[in-house]
């Protein structure tokens, strides 16, 4: 069942700034959904629009198979959620502010008090619970934002950068606090570009490239696709034998191979899969009697996997971009259209 | 309906904590406490008094604090609007008109605490000219226009995204209204006519109709400024 649905979520402000471009996002019940993206890419839009604190430019949002509008206070009373920096009365303490959350949610106040001092024990405020909000640090705040999101106990959670401005122990505390609600078949959003904490934390992730939506899916195939990016492996010996027949094992211009020293890295350009290039790196590294040191298929391997869509969509939006001024026949000396795409950089420069 | 009352709770305890409050209350309970003492001493007369009170103390004091309490109704949780409140369990509408609600009603219960005991010492220890009822009327056309000046602040803030132009226009518009619906011989809707008026109203020398009259121009007024201000936070992108 999905508890967030959008359909070609479209928000332009002021006729000028295209923060989301046709947005599809599906993220279904019991699920812990990772949106990733650099700053600007729309991920505190999308979830501006679905909390109904803007109205959509086109498109349509439904959060439990219901549309969400800014006036369904029904539907935002089934979620929590936690802005980034968030702000909040200064003058309040974290008890009283709970206790508004609660009002404003419609708990009893007996129940807002239990539920307060649990919270406030599970994100270490208790301690500070009396003294006024203003005083509060980034981290302080941040966690009293996670203690107002789950307040009202919601069946949907909506975090906006939930680890900013934590220690490692507080990263930690919250990244377990996920993990527990989603076990507790609560489902979670949380934007980030933290993409440590969405490999700990998330089941699906999304990446969000100024504002169109450039993957979705589960964590284990966008590992699975990070991991198939590279091989790192260090050997000692008949090191030029093994370079030599190296490129034997695949089909030109589907591997590259970096060699620094008796260390080679091996960067897989799609076709191949990390399994049977392996197999066969392995049987290599037998026939030509080289000793391995050792063999590791990416390190930082979301953040690459990350690096590389964003990568492959600005190129393919560069691409676009030529077609589409080619198509609209501006090539007859009114723009040159240049195209430069390499694995580094991809850029389009118009010399009106 | 518990998160209208939350935050009309929340906003009732926020005006009645902020020093806004605090000056314009002591600064309408001062000069009241020395009228009613002159009063008492020099003999003057209930109905010139009271309106020597709302020309020179009451009006422009009020006019000021009512311009700044109502006019950083919406716009004076700017930052905190979004995160911390409609994010929650609460509809624009509820929000908007719990935040109208508690300015609208602060204002006209500060206003009461200082008017009601001072027209009683001021019955009792003047030179009597006025009946309960004139002075009553008298008073409730008063409230009428401050509630309106209310209303049109917080449209105000509602349409302005800072503090200081909304105030200012408040002020100026006030200010300028009087004699523009002077000009157009608009004397109903004239806040300056309607003051000077006060001393014969209190005297209970004009019709209780043309009082009534006067209320229900304020009211409608206040209507025809808030229907816009629902409608268009009801819209706005936050």
């Amino acid at each position: 069942m999905s508890v967030i649905q959008t359909s070609d979520l479209t928000k332009i402000y002021d006729n000028r700034y295209i923060a989301l471009n046709a947005l599809n996002l599906n993220v279904e019940k019991g699920s812990i959904f990772g949106l990733v993206g650099p700053n600007g890419a729309g991920k505190s839009t999308t979830f501006r629009l679905l909390l109904g604190l803007q109205k959509p430019t086109a498109g349509s949002i439904s959060l439990f198979n219901e549309p969400m509008t800014p006036e369904r206070a029904d539907i935002r009373r089934r979620l929590g959620y936690l802005p980034t920096n968030p702000n909040f009365p200064k003058h309040m303490t974290p008890i009283t502010y709970l206790e508004f959350v609660g009002g404003v949610l419609g708990l009893d106040a007996r129940r807002a008090k239990i539920q307060l001092v649990r919270l406030l024990d599970s994100v270490d405020l208790s301690a500070i619970a009396s003294q006024p909000i203003k005083g509060f640090s980034t981290g302080m705040n941040t966690r009293l934002g996670i203690a107002a999101a789950l307040m009202g106990d919601p069946e949907l959670i909506i975090l906006d950068e939930p680890t900013s401005g934590l220690d490692p122990a507080g990263r930690k505390q919250t990244i377990e606090l996920i993990r527990e609600l989603a076990g507790r078949n609560r489902t979670v959003i949380i934007a980030t570009h933290i993409l440590a904490d969405v490999e700990r934390a998330c089941s699906d992730v999304g990446i969000l490239s100024h504002g169109r939506m450039i993957y979705s899916g589960p964590m284990a195939e966008m590992r699975r696709l990070a991991r198939q990016g590279n091989i790192h492996l260090e050997i000692e010996g008949n090191i030029g034998s093994f370079e030599q027949q190296i490129h034997t094992l695949d089909t030109p211009g589907t591997v590259t191979y970096e060699k620094i020293g008796s260390e080679f890295k091996i960067t897989l350009l799609g076709t191949e899969t990390l399994s049977e290039y392996m197999h066969r790196i392995l049987g290599l590294i037998d026939k030509t009697g080289v000793d391995l040191h050792f063999i590791r298929s990416g390190e930082d391997e979301i953040e690459e996997a990350f690096l590389r869509r964003l990568e492959d969509d600005r190129t393919r939006g560069a691409l676009r971009a030529a077609s589409w001024l080619n198509n609209q026949g501006l090539e007859n000396n009114d723009i040159d259209v240049q195209i430069k795409v390499d694995s580094n950089n991809a850029s389009l420069s118009d010399n009106t | 309906m518990q998160a209208f009352l939350t935050i009309l709770k929340y906003d009732f305890r926020q005006l009645s904590q902020s020093w806004v409050s605090r000056i314009w209350i002591l600064v309408l309970t001062v000069p009241a406490i020395f009228l009613i003492f002159l009063a008492n001493y020099e003999n003057e007369l209930v109905s010139e008094t009271m309106a020597f009170y709302t020309t020179t103390v009451l009006m422009p004091t009020s006019g000021l604090a009512i311009a700044v309490l109502s006019a950083s109704s919406i716009n004076g949780e700017s930052g905190i609007i979004a995160d911390s409140i409609l994010s929650r369990a609460i509809t624009r509408s509820e929000y908007v008109c719990a935040k109208i609600l508690s300015r609208i009603g602060f204002i006209l219960i500060t206003y009461s605490v200082i008017i009601i005991p001072f027209s009683y010492f001021m019955l009792r220890y003047g030179v009597n000219d006025s009946t309960e009822s004139s002075v009553f009327l008298g008073w409730i056309i008063v409230g009428s226009i401050l509630t309106s000046v209310a209303a049109f602040g917080i449209l105000m803030s509602v349409l302005f995204a800072s503090l200081l132009p909304a105030v200012l226009l408040v002020l100026l518009t006030v200010s300028l209204s009087s004699a523009l619906m002077q000009f157009l011989g608009l004397d109903l809707l004239s806040i300056s006519v309607t003051i000077q008026q006060l001393p014969e109203i209190f005297r209970g020398e004009t019709f209780t109709s043309e009082g009534i009259q006067i209320i229900t121009i304020f009211l409608a007024l206040t209507a025809i400024l808030l229907f816009p201000a629902i409608f268009i936070f009801g819209k706005k992108d936050l």
